[in-house]
């Protein structure tokens, strides 16, 4: 089976271009992330996440049109491609199947 | 409805200025959006914190730069690509003719000088390292002597067990040789124990040559010594006359000895010929320095074990003598690495002159100096002709090359550049080279540089130079913005500019650098070959006497005499032991009574005939000369100098003593001091004896005019008297100047490299004029039709290029001061380096500078303004 490899951070913020669907540029996607995770990231991670996600050809991006909002200045906007929503969906097939695996008391114990 | 705030201004322009560009507009708009956001949440100084970590997290290095997705296939090796490159870079030299001519002429003759002067240094490294064991051999020597005594190598091969096998060598030197059949020619050789055969490993052709050199009366002969005198007949047996008298027998053939050597040979006598000659006491004495002694050790490093216990050595071999002499003696024994002989040493009595690693470190210094202004030089003129192909690169890069291309692209022309010139320069070394063997006297042929080691040099040379010269202008050019290059004619960048004046500064450093060494040199040489050396030089024909025409001169001296004499060319005749300029015999001389406790230093002494001093015109300063009517074997001469070491106020009948030939005296007279040595040393005290019978050197005053039909009368009188003698001569001027051969040399070499600077220092300059003169084109038209004249504009355009060769000048003149300076330790009699010669490079450089940027300067004043401002 082909695997596409996702870290971790790059998997939440797939995860939020996808909710976002359509509205995701860079304040959005820190913004819900911290609100959904409460981590606080720099911008500059975000920013490289994206564009690194991009260049594996997850996210495909648009400069949106100028408006008069922030002096004028334009958005990327991302959206999620064909490749990427398969490799949110890999990953998650691959955890469903993990989950399957583990016996019902490891999480038990593991949970008291 | 929102108070429009803004986020601290400092922060925001680091953002500007660091942040790439392509993704600037985004994040710019990204960050103010979130700041807003903060400053509603939390307030200013939050939200001011928070941006300016968020500014700094999209700073390089912490920020990834997006990448244009590409979506043409960019191979860098593509061959249609090259192909392309191949016909532009072709187009382009010949479009540029003149440049390209001086660019690759500048660099085949640096890459030439380069060429020649390693193998120059190769060969003068190259002494000895063709003998197989030549780590392992050492000359036994002092601070002083290069000889040492004949006992000792005997003692020394019992004392010391690193020892493997030792070996001596005394001094026979040229001889004139006869065979039976009359052939006749001269050789080189030495007296050699028969250990030689194993020291420096000679490969027997015919016969046993160590069993040979045990025998008296028998001599070993090389290959080609065999070849010149017998022709195909078997050598072995023969019988060989030398100088007409003595009679030596061919016991053996060796091969010839390849590469450099300090001891060239064509023929070894044995030993026990040597031994006929002199009486036993004197092969024991351990004072006398009779020879060279040669050491082979078991392993290179066991002299070390040696030079430890040399101290003892010495204690038992001069056992009985006083024990400081016999320590000071061992504290000044050295071992000599018989590598190190041709360009580290400089004793008394070498075999032959040596070079000096001086020399060496010269010439290195003026290789890399000579190499890199051909390379400042290519470099200056590939990136001026390179800026007038921005458009070229402008095109290329809107067209989607990517910068490695562009780099590959230059880098390659280069060393295509670089290729060429290398071709051209073996052909102009295969031209240069019967020169450069004249000049240095070596027989280095053509096909030498096909040998493998010189072939990897001329490459690596080449690439070399084609990457340090490529690199620069490749990552320039191929830097330019696409944009503006393809703008009308920029001026190209200043730092560019800056660079290249620098270059041209360093140019003419080395050039002036150059011509002050090359004149000072000069200088010396000049020094060296027109000092008042107190004799007269001129006119003088020395020549060898040996066999029987020296047994018939000595016999019968006033007949012979009177014999050449009747020739009214033929002026004096004086007879002494040696030449000027060669080692005469050190003897300790003392006055009589002797002074308790004073030490005096060792005399030179030379044996003379009473016409010796009116032939070569020495003036007496007092007493007479010798004289054939008074019993003068008795009597002394000194000079000057040998009186005041003496202590003696009134010299003339005063009695000293030469100790070392336990002769007792009467000083008849003192000659005014004269260099009887070369001008590398002092005047030291002499002694002359009265002893026509032991002169081996005849000097001849003629008169000047006609002076090939003398020669030929002096050499058929000779041979009358003395049928089958050879009358080799020489003059004497031309000898004197032989002792400063290594000078000369230099000299010549150096006066040929800085003219060689100096033209591709000018080509580069040349380069720089027409570039210059293109750009300031249209400033040059307004100015004329502003009203300036002629000379206004000249002077405009040149200050610049002036300026700039006296930057170079001022700072080469320190460093050439240094230099020569240095040099000039070397020798005791000395020029003094004079302000005019620093004054007369800068003078000559800015004079070649101006010749050169001139034929620019006019032609671009004179051009209509007309022309020039049309041109857009």
């Amino acid at each position: 089976m082909r695997r596409t490899y996702l870290g971790e951070l790059e998997e939440m913020i797939l995860l939020m271009v996808a909710i976002l669907d359509g509205e995701a540029y860079g304040v959005t996607v820190s913004q819900q992330l911290e609100q959904h995770t409460g981590r606080q990231l720099t911008f500059g991670t975000v920013h490289n996440t994206l564009i690194r996600l991009e260049e594996k050809g997850f996210v495909a991006s648009h400069l949106g049109g100028a408006t008069t909002e922030r002096g004028g200045r334009r958005k990327r906007f991302f959206t999620l491609t064909a490749l990427g929503s398969r490799a949110l969906q890999d990953v998650q097939e691959l955890r469903n199947q993990l989950w399957q695996m583990v016996p019902p008391h490891a999480l038990q114990v593991n949970g008291l | 409805m929102k108070q429009p705030t803004t986020p601290p201004r400092w922060a925001y322009k680091l953002l500007t200025w660091f942040h790439p560009d392509d993704t600037l507009e985004e994040v710019e708009g990204d960050l103010d959006e979130m700041y807003q956001y903060w400053y509603q949440r939390e307030g200013k100084a939050r939200a001011t914190i928070r941006y300016v970590i968020d500014v700094i997290s999209v700073l390089p290095p912490f920020v990834r730069k997006r990448h244009k997705k590409n979506a043409y296939p960019h191979p860098i090796f593509s061959l249609s690509m090259f192909r392309n490159y191949f016909k532009i870079a072709l187009r382009n030299l010949l479009k540029q003719k003149a440049y390209s001519l001086f660019n690759l002429l500048g660099l085949s003759l640096g890459i030439t000088c380069g060429l020649l002067l390693t193998l120059h240094i190769k060969e003068e490294l190259s002494y000895e390292k063709n003998i197989p064991n030549h780590n392992r051999i050492f000359r036994v020597a002092n601070t002083e002597w290069s000889k040492s005594s004949p006992p000792l190598a005997g003692e020394m091969i019992k004392f010391f067990p690193e020892i493997k096998s030792i070996t001596r060598f005394a001094s026979l030197g040229t001889q004139v040789v006869n065979t039976e059949d009359d052939k006749q020619g001269e050789s080189v050789g030495f007296f050699a124990d028969s250990t030689v055969v194993e020291v420096f490993d000679l490969q027997p052709v015919l016969g046993n040559p160590v069993k040979a050199l045990a025998e008296p009366s028998a001599i070993i002969i090389t290959r080609s010594m065999a070849e010149k005198y017998f022709g195909s007949k078997d050598p072995i047996g023969q019988k060989l006359t030398f100088e007409n008298k003595e009679e030596l027998w061919v016991r053996a053939v060796i091969e010839d000895r390849t590469g450099n050597t300090h001891l060239k040979f064509d023929y070894l006598a044995s030993m026990p010929t040597f031994y006929n000659y002199v009486s036993t006491d004197w092969l024991t004495n351990k004072g006398w320095m009779f020879g060279w002694t040669y050491v082979l050790l078991n392993h290179p490093e066991d002299v070390h074990k040696l030079e430890a216990r040399m101290k003892d050595f010495y204690l038992s071999f001069y056992a009985g003598d006083k024990k400081e002499e016999i320590l000071k003696a061992a504290e000044s024994a050295r071992l000599q690495p018989i590598t190190d002989i041709h360009l580290k040493s400089n004793l008394i009595q070498e075999v032959g002159p040596n070079s000096s690693i001086l020399y060496v470190y010269i010439f290195i210094a003026v290789e890399v100096l000579v190499l890199i202004i051909a390379c400042v030089n290519f470099i200056n003129l590939f990136t001026t002709q390179a800026l007038k192909r921005m458009k070229e690169v402008g095109v290329r890069k809107v067209l989607g090359a990517r910068k490695v291309q562009l780099v590959i692209q230059f880098l390659g022309e280069s060393f295509l550049l670089t290729c060429l010139s290398g071709i051209i320069a073996i052909v102009l070394y295969l031209i240069a080279l019967p020169f450069y063997n004249h000049i240095s006297g070596r027989q280095i042929t053509g096909w030498e540089i096909i040998q493998p080691d010189n072939l990897l040099i001329v490459t690596g040379m080449v690439l070399f130079v084609g990457l340090l010269s490529g690199l620069f202008p490749a990552f320039f050019i191929s830097n330019f913005e696409p944009v503006s290059s393809l703008k009308a004619n920029k001026t190209p960048r200043s730092s560019a500019q800056f660079l290249r004046k620098g270059l041209i500064v360093f140019q003419f450093v080395v050039a002036s650098f150059l011509i002050i060494a090359t004149v000072l040199i000069y200088q010396q040489m000049y020094l060296f070959n027109n000092k008042q050396l107190g004799f007269d030089k001129e006119q003088i024909v020395v020549a060898k006497l040996y066999g029987k025409f020296k047994e018939k001169l000595i016999l019968n001296p006033e007949v012979i005499q009177n014999e050449l004499l009747k020739n009214p060319n033929v002026v004096t005749i004086g007879k002494a032991t040696n030449r000027i300029g060669d080692d005469a015999s050190v003897e300790s001389v003392v006055p009589s009574p002797q002074e308790p406790d004073k030490e005096y230093p060792s005399f030179r002494v030379l044996r003379i005939d009473e016409n010796y001093l009116n032939a070569m015109s020495i003036p007496l300063k007092a007493g007479r000369n010798f004289s054939r009517e008074f019993s003068d074997s008795a009597s002394f001469i000194i000079n000057e100098k040998a009186a005041k070491i003496l202590g003696l106020k009134d010299p003339i009948g005063a009695t000293i003593t030469n100790t070392t030939m336990n002769i007792q005296g009467k000083v008849v007279g003192v000659v005014k001091d004269f260099h009887f040595v070369s001008l590398h040393n002092q005047i030291e005290p002499l002694l002359l004896e009265y002893r026509p019978w032991w002169t081996g050197n005849m000097f001849i005053k003629i008169k000047p005019g006609n002076v090939p039909a003398t020669l030929d009368f002096l050499q058929n009188t000779i041979q009358k008297i003395a049928p089958g003698t050879v009358f080799k001569y020489e003059f004497l001027d031309d000898h004197v100047a032989g002792l400063y051969k290594k000078e000369n040399t230099m000299s010549t070499l150096l006066k040929l490299f800085s003219i060689l600077s100096i033209i591709i220092s000018c080509l580069g300059l040349f380069g720089l004029a027409a570039h210059t003169a293109e750009i300031r084109t249209k400033e040059i038209g307004i100015r004329k039709i502003l009203g300036a004249t002629l000379s206004n504009l000249v002077k405009i355009f040149s200050q610049e290029f002036i300026l700039l060769v006296l930057i170079g000048n001022i700072i080469a003149w320190p460093l050439a001061w240094y230099a020569v300076n240095r040099w000039l330790q070397e020798f005791t009699y000395r020029i003094d380096i004079s302000w005019d010669v620093f004054v007369l490079s800068a003078v000559v450089t800015l004079c070649i500078a101006l010749v050169t940027i001139g034929y620019h300067c006019i032609k671009t004043a004179l051009s209509n303004p007309v022309n020039s401002l049309r041109t857009e």
